[in-house]
């Protein structure tokens, strides 16, 4: 069973780790994006392996089912084939060397950032996960996000429902020119 | 077990790929997709946290985290369209109307 759990940590680590390597590096941007699939599935797998199932179920629910369609609905939308046209004479616009020297101090810059973060992680204490008699199931998460978070909860459908008037009025013309 | 460490240092790794991406990729789309990584990084974390202490308070901001990146893409997707259909770009670099 420990042992299972070990092995099972680091095949959805490895598949999350290397999947969000090709969403950075592919250039067909619907690869791309069901790169991200596979990045939300492993993550998921590993929020069961923290006893986090609701989040886990929500994860695969909002992220692989409805955001990710959503940037799937617009590159369809907007064209593939355009779209790797514009990332191509972007690229052709700039001098080979500058863009290599460029690429290069930005890859420094995320290798610092991550230096600097593990050697954060590692003054950390280190305890061992998960721990048995915690669970965020449905219930745990239902009683604590309409008890203690109620106010932030509400907060957040706010949010949504002034994100559906922004969406609606920036892309619905003639109903914005109405109003 | 699986130690605290192995769970923050998998999240720090995807959070720089997600900055390594808002940093290099030319298409507005695919920096918003780098960010959704991000994201995910942070949530991450939070869950691992939430399991250490023994409070649900960082899984109920997972949550929160998932509702707000919802609205963030649909926002962000919605502008970029509309940059799209009016200026024919998805490059960051070539917005330059209101380059001084």
């Amino acid at each position: 069973m420990n042992h299972l759990q070990i092995l099972l940590f680091y095949i959805f680590a490895l598949t999350a780790i290397s999947s969000a390597i090709v969403v950075v590096k592919d250039r067909r941007p619907t690869y791309s994006v069901l790169a991200l699939a596979v990045v939300m599935l492993a993550l998921s797998g590993l929020f069961v392996l923290l006893h986090a199932y609701f989040v886990a179920v929500i994860q695969v629910l909002i992220y692989a089912g409805a955001i990710l369609v959503l940037f799937l609905f617009v590159i369809m939308l907007l064209g593939v084939s355009g779209m790797e046209k514009t990332e191509e004479t972007s690229r052709k616009n700039k001098a080979a060397s500058m863009a290599k020297i460029r690429w290069m101090v930005k890859a420094l810059l995320s290798l610092m950032l991550l230096a600097e973060l593990i050697t954060v992680i590692l003054t950390l204490q280190d305890s061992k996960l998960p721990q048995e008699n915690f669970q965020g199931t449905v219930e745990a998460i239902g009683l604590a996000l309409f008890t203690n978070y109620l106010f932030p909860f509400e907060l957040v459908s706010g949010i949504l429902l002034v994100g559906i008037l922004g969406v609606v009025n920036l892309t619905h013309k003639e109903w914005a020119e109405r109003s | 077990m699986i130690p605290l460490n192995h769970y923050l240092v998998t999240s720090g790794i995807l959070f720089v790929i997600g900055a390594f991406g808002v940093l290099t990729r030319k298409n507005i789309i695919l920096i918003l997709l780098s960010i959704e990584i991000m994201l995910n990084a942070a949530n991450l974390s939070f869950v691992a946290f939430s399991s250490v202490l023994g409070d649900l308070g960082g899984q109920v901001a997972s949550l929160f985290v998932i509702a707000i990146a919802a609205s963030e893409v649909a926002i962000g997707l919605a502008i970029s369209v509309l940059v799209f259909q009016s200026r024919g770009v998805l490059d960051p670099n070539e917005m330059n109307l209101m380059k001084w």
